[in-house]
């Protein structure tokens, strides 16, 4: 474990040095990405402009929740995995995975880490002030406890997130030649910003297929709004533990059937 | 001509050939638009007006907008910035063929492309859900429309040009892309109808060239401007074609002079 957090540390260190070298990329990247952070809160804005609740929350609360988004999803999910999920084709249509398996470390953890968009980090930080900022204007009251739960329930969120994620790309293996796979997913992603009662609004039953997608930005945000129970915290961790696993077994599977670049 | 058609036809082609590929880029399409149609259909409960707009009203501007983009935002003129920096773009100068001419070929295989999944995937939508569509009668309505999505597709075509002329001097043409991108989502208005956002902000809107790809051809096809707005906008959108044709004329003859092949 100290090994791979060594190893973590050290691809930080690289993956600075790179963004410094790109600078162009860099503030390209972060102009991109603080505009797609507006973007979802404006819509949120317009969304809720005439209704006093939406899905069941209130316009106040819907606010926090695209906070939140921006927080986790935003900007912690796409600065941490995003870029290595984008490189997966790559990796497999190139045979470039033969380099990674070759390496002394867990696959999984290789494939998921290389890259780490670190500007990312100032989106997190402008949307902490945001989230902070309409919670003090709904005078809502954040405990101790409500802001633990929220970073415990965010945690694993994000492995939710994650795992979804991993399963998915990890079709690549079989299909190397889909190189859009993930647009698929950022689609999908752009449901974590609504409550999931939105799955009840959408009447066709495949969408809940989604409903994992759903709990990865709201359960966190009925933490810190004192709106949890025991069942939301109960599915969350559930659906985190059960598609990690499962991601992680699929994963193994398919690599019996990586052919590297000629196959 | 008949070397565009073949251009034309070849990108169909190549799209066939990478079919997964392109059917999931229109199964992403039509996440976004399920998503924002019910997002929308119980946002506004009938019987109800949201910023004027009723249910029906804005389910349909929602289809119109899903539809129009097909047309208008279809593209694979984004290669053209590859072209530059990879230095391909001078097999293309020795050719007797027009580059802009080579790319527009491509952008209307893919549009046609498009169009047919769209109207397919249109169909499929209409006999699950049964939305209300307004179909429109007036012929000048729809001429007016059809002309007004030409426009824009001129206009998100030379937008595209200027965009791929990044790399003649930078390598970063991707990001600015990104950003373009982000920024018709909504500037266009593919999500809602920006006559909802607050009066001063549209009246901007409407100054840009961008409310014209698709806000503009959805709400002349649903007869919601009068016959002097509808005029006034096929106005400023050519008046935009001559502005960005001006530039595109600029930049791309100083980008060539700047131009040094990198990679050839």
């Amino acid at each position: 474990m100290k090994h791979y957090f060594q190893i973590y540390l050290l691809l930080i260190k690289l993956n600075y040095r790179r963004s410094i070298a790109n600078r162009a990329d860099l503030f390209t990247g972060l102009f991109g990405s603080l505009s797609w952070g507006v973007f979802s809160i404006v819509s949120i804005y317009i969304l809720s402009a005439r209704s006093s609740s939406v899905f069941g929350w209130s316009r106040a609360e819907l606010f926090i929740l695209i906070g939140v988004f921006n927080i986790m999803v935003g900007s912690t999910f796409r600065m941490l995995f995003s870029r290595n999920f984008e490189n997966f084709s790559k990796l497999m249509r190139y045979g470039e995975l033969d380099g990674v398996l070759l390496k002394p470390l867990d696959t999984q953890f290789a494939v998921s880490t290389q890259h780490i968009s670190l500007y990312v980090i100032i989106r997190a930080v402008i949307a902490c002030i945001y989230t902070y900022i309409v919670i003090v204007q709904s005078n809502a009251v954040v405990s101790f406890l409500s802001f633990l739960s929220f970073f415990i329930l965010a945690i694993i969120g994000l492995i939710l997130l994650y795992a979804c994620w991993f399963l998915v790309m990890t079709l690549t293996v079989w299909l190397p030649d889909i190189y859009n796979l993930d647009e698929i997913l950022y689609s999908t992603d752009a449901l974590t910003r609504y409550p999931p009662q939105i799955l009840n609004a959408m009447k066709i039953l495949v969408f809940y297929l989604f409903f994992p997608f759903t709990l990865v930005v709201s359960t966190p945000t009925k933490a810190l709004l004192h709106k949890l129970s025991v069942l939301d915290v109960v599915i969350l961790v559930g659906f985190a533990c059960g598609l990690l696993f499962i991601s992680r077994k699929f994963w193994k599977f398919a690599l019996r059937y990586y052919t590297s670049a000629s196959g | 001509m008949k070397k565009y058609i073949l251009v034309a036809r070849n990108m169909t082609i190549e799209i066939f050939t990478y079919r997964l590929n392109f059917a999931m880029w229109r199964a992403r399409v039509v996440l976004n638009l399920l998503t924002t149609y019910f997002l929308w259909s119980s946002l506004i409960p009938s019987g109800r007006q949201f910023f004027g707009y009723s249910s029906s009203m804005m389910l349909t501007y929602i289809l119109g907008s899903y539809f129009v983009s097909s047309f208008v935002l279809s593209t694979r003129s984004f290669g053209m910035g590859q072209d530059i920096i990879q230095g391909d773009l001078s097999n293309f100068l020795i050719r007797p063929l027009n580059y802009f001419g080579y790319w527009f070929a491509k952008d209307i295989g893919d549009k046609l492309m498009n169009i047919i999944f769209t109207i397919c995937e249109f169909t499929i939508i209409v006999l699950i859900l049964k939305p209300p569509f307004f179909l429109q009668q007036d012929p000048s309505l729809i001429f007016f429309s059809i002309t007004a999505i030409f426009f824009g597709i001129l206009i998100y075509f030379l937008f595209n040009i200027l965009l791929a002329s990044i790399g003649f001097w930078s390598q970063e043409v991707w990001a600015p892309r990104f950003i373009f991108a982000v920024l018709i989502n909504f500037l266009a208005g593919n999500l809602f109808p920006l006559d909802i956002l607050p009066k001063p902000i549209f009246v901007v809107f409407q100054a840009l060239p961008f409310s014209y790809l698709i806000y503009f051809p959805v709400k002349v096809y649903l007869g919601k401007l009068g016959q002097q707005s509808i005029l006034l906008g096929l106005s400023i959108s050519i008046t935009w074609i001559f502005i960005l044709l001006f530039l595109v004329n600029f930049v791309w003859r100083k980008g060539l002079r700047d131009y040094a092949a990198y990679g050839k």
